[in-house]
């Protein structure tokens, strides 16, 4: 009783030939040797070799091991550009198909084949609005007290064209220069960001301030994805 | 029938001008297609505004309405350097433009949006959540046939007019509805712009008369509201009278006024 070929990497396991349950061959566990792309559990999948024709002379397998009425199972292209089907391909196998996947995507793209056009700067600016061209007053009014917030709005709006001409010629009159500014909120950002740190990272932040010459601490542990 | 010449834009200043006018620039360095350098600190001496009435074609500006040729010189600072050139015209209907005050009417409520005549082509959309301090639980409190100032954020003529009360940072800015009493009428847009300028002496000499509260709408509507009816309708029929009375014969009518 041959074990039947288990499905592995969705390769459809042709009946097994009895031959190959012969002694003598070199792979391990027992595997049907008939299907066409060959379980070797060496390869860890499917053996490369599968593109070889029709003969599939496939190494491992013992000399025994007679392809009688083997079943070439055709995989189609997207089943073997599929994770589970490549995890046993080596590297250069792998970069050849990305490289071709990347071919065929960009074929697909399009692109306009025009020389290089220079974009004229226009320096007219159109316009349909009367505001920018004459300096209207604000549309609301109000006089001799008749509607205080109006009057208050006014002034407001109507200085606000007076405050943009004013705007450019205000150099910067503060009291703290910007460097020193700057400097003072440095170290601030520091030391209140301090107070909401962690216990742990706390003890991490202690570490740097004092010698270099501390061991590393431990780099936290993290769960780890396997490896494919 | 012989063509326009085209002449210099500058010669033209005040005089009238006629649709399919063209008017010259003066050539620009920059003209043949090459990138502005913007030196340090200069904000694009070349650029031109190109103000209603005008529009740019290859060699200048064309006019397309008919009216005076106006001229601002360009500015220091802040925006508008360059210059502006625009035809001042006169009209009646109003063509809703981006950005400005208008006075409308609410014709309609519907659900999330009312419908508010603005004198245009088409009727202006105004959502309620565009008013100060509104939120989908705290509804402002409009009716239909309210006056509603307020100012267009979409105003283009392959789409319906849009406007708010808010401005950019969300207040209202003496936007919003206009109280019920008072009186509305309508004058030209030219009149409009005249009363609106900087040192406009009609509205200086009628603030001098009564207390009273006045809108103006861009789209030549005018509120007006004073303690009485007969001072409401005097201030009214002054400001529609003014657009064709001269400065002295509105002196003189102010003067009878004030004697009351």
């Amino acid at each position: 009783a041959e074990p039947v070929g288990s499905l592995r990497g969705g390769c459809f396991a042709a009946r097994s030939s009895p031959a190959a349950e012969a002694a003598g061959r070199k792979s391990g566990p027992a595997h049907p040797a008939g299907a066409r792309g060959c379980l070797c559990p060496a390869s860890g999948g499917l053996c490369r070799r599968r593109g070889r024709g029709s003969t599939g002379a496939c190494p491992r397998p013992g000399p025994g091991a007679a392809m009688a009425g083997e079943v070439k199972t055709k995989l189609s292209k997207n089943l073997l550009r599929m994770k589970f089907m490549q995890r046993g391909l080596d590297l250069e196998t792998k970069k050849q198909l990305e490289e071709e996947e990347k071919k065929i995507i960009s074929e697909e793209h399009w692109y306009l084949d025009l020389p290089e056009l220079k974009e004229k700067e226009s320096f007219i600016i159109e316009e349909r609005s009367f505001m920018p061209c004459e300096d209207l007053l604000y549309g609301r009014m109000s006089f001799k007290g008749f509607n205080p917030e109006i009057e208050k709005l006014m002034i407001q709006m109507n200085s606000r064209y007076k405050r943009e001409e004013i705007e450019a010629d205000d150099t910067a009159e503060a009291d703290v220069s910007d460097e020193e500014m700057a400097r003072r909120y440095e170290t601030l950002v520091g030391t209140i960001g301090k107070k909401f740190l962690k216990k742990r990272d706390q003890h991490v932040l202690e570490g740097e301030d004092e010698n270099s010459n501390m061991r590393p601490s431990k780099a936290k542990k993290m769960f780890l994805k396997p490896q494919d | 029938m012989a063509a326009a010449e085209a002449l210099p834009a500058e010669e033209r200043v005040g005089q009238v001008v006629l649709p399919g006018d063209v008017l010259l620039l003066p050539a620009h360095p920059e003209a043949d297609g090459e990138r502005l350098w913007l030196g340090p600190g200069a904000a694009l001496p070349g650029r031109l505004l190109c103000g209603p009435g005008l529009r740019s074609c290859g060699a200048g500006l064309l006019v397309t309405k008919c009216g005076l040729l106006r001229h601002r010189q360009p500015g220091g600072a802040g925006g508008g350097s360059g210059g502006a050139y625009w035809v001042d015209s006169q009209q009646k209907r109003y063509v809703p433009v981006k950005g400005d005050h208008v006075i409308g009417i609410v014709t309609i409520k519907a659900g999330d949006i009312f419908k508010l005549d603005v004198g245009g082509s088409e009727q202006a959309s105004l959502s309620y959540l565009a008013f100060e301090g509104a939120t989908k639980r705290n509804r402002p409190n409009v009716q239909v046939g309210d006056l509603i100032y307020g100012q267009f954020i979409v105003a283009n003529k392959d789409m319906e007019p849009e406007m708010v009360c808010i401005d950019s940072s969300g207040r209202a800015n003496g936007m919003g509805v206009i109280g019920h009493e008072g009186l509305l009428f309508k004058v030209s847009l030219g009149l409009i712009r005249k009363l609106l300028a900087p040192n406009c002496e009609i509205i200086q000499e009628l603030g001098q008369l009564y207390p009273f509260e006045i809108v103006f709408g861009m789209n030549g509507r005018i509120w007006v509201k004073a303690k009485t009816i007969q001072q409401t309708l005097i201030v009214a029929n002054i400001l529609e009278a003014c657009e064709h009375m001269t400065a002295e014969q509105r002196t003189q009518a102010l003067a009878k006024l004030s004697e009351r």
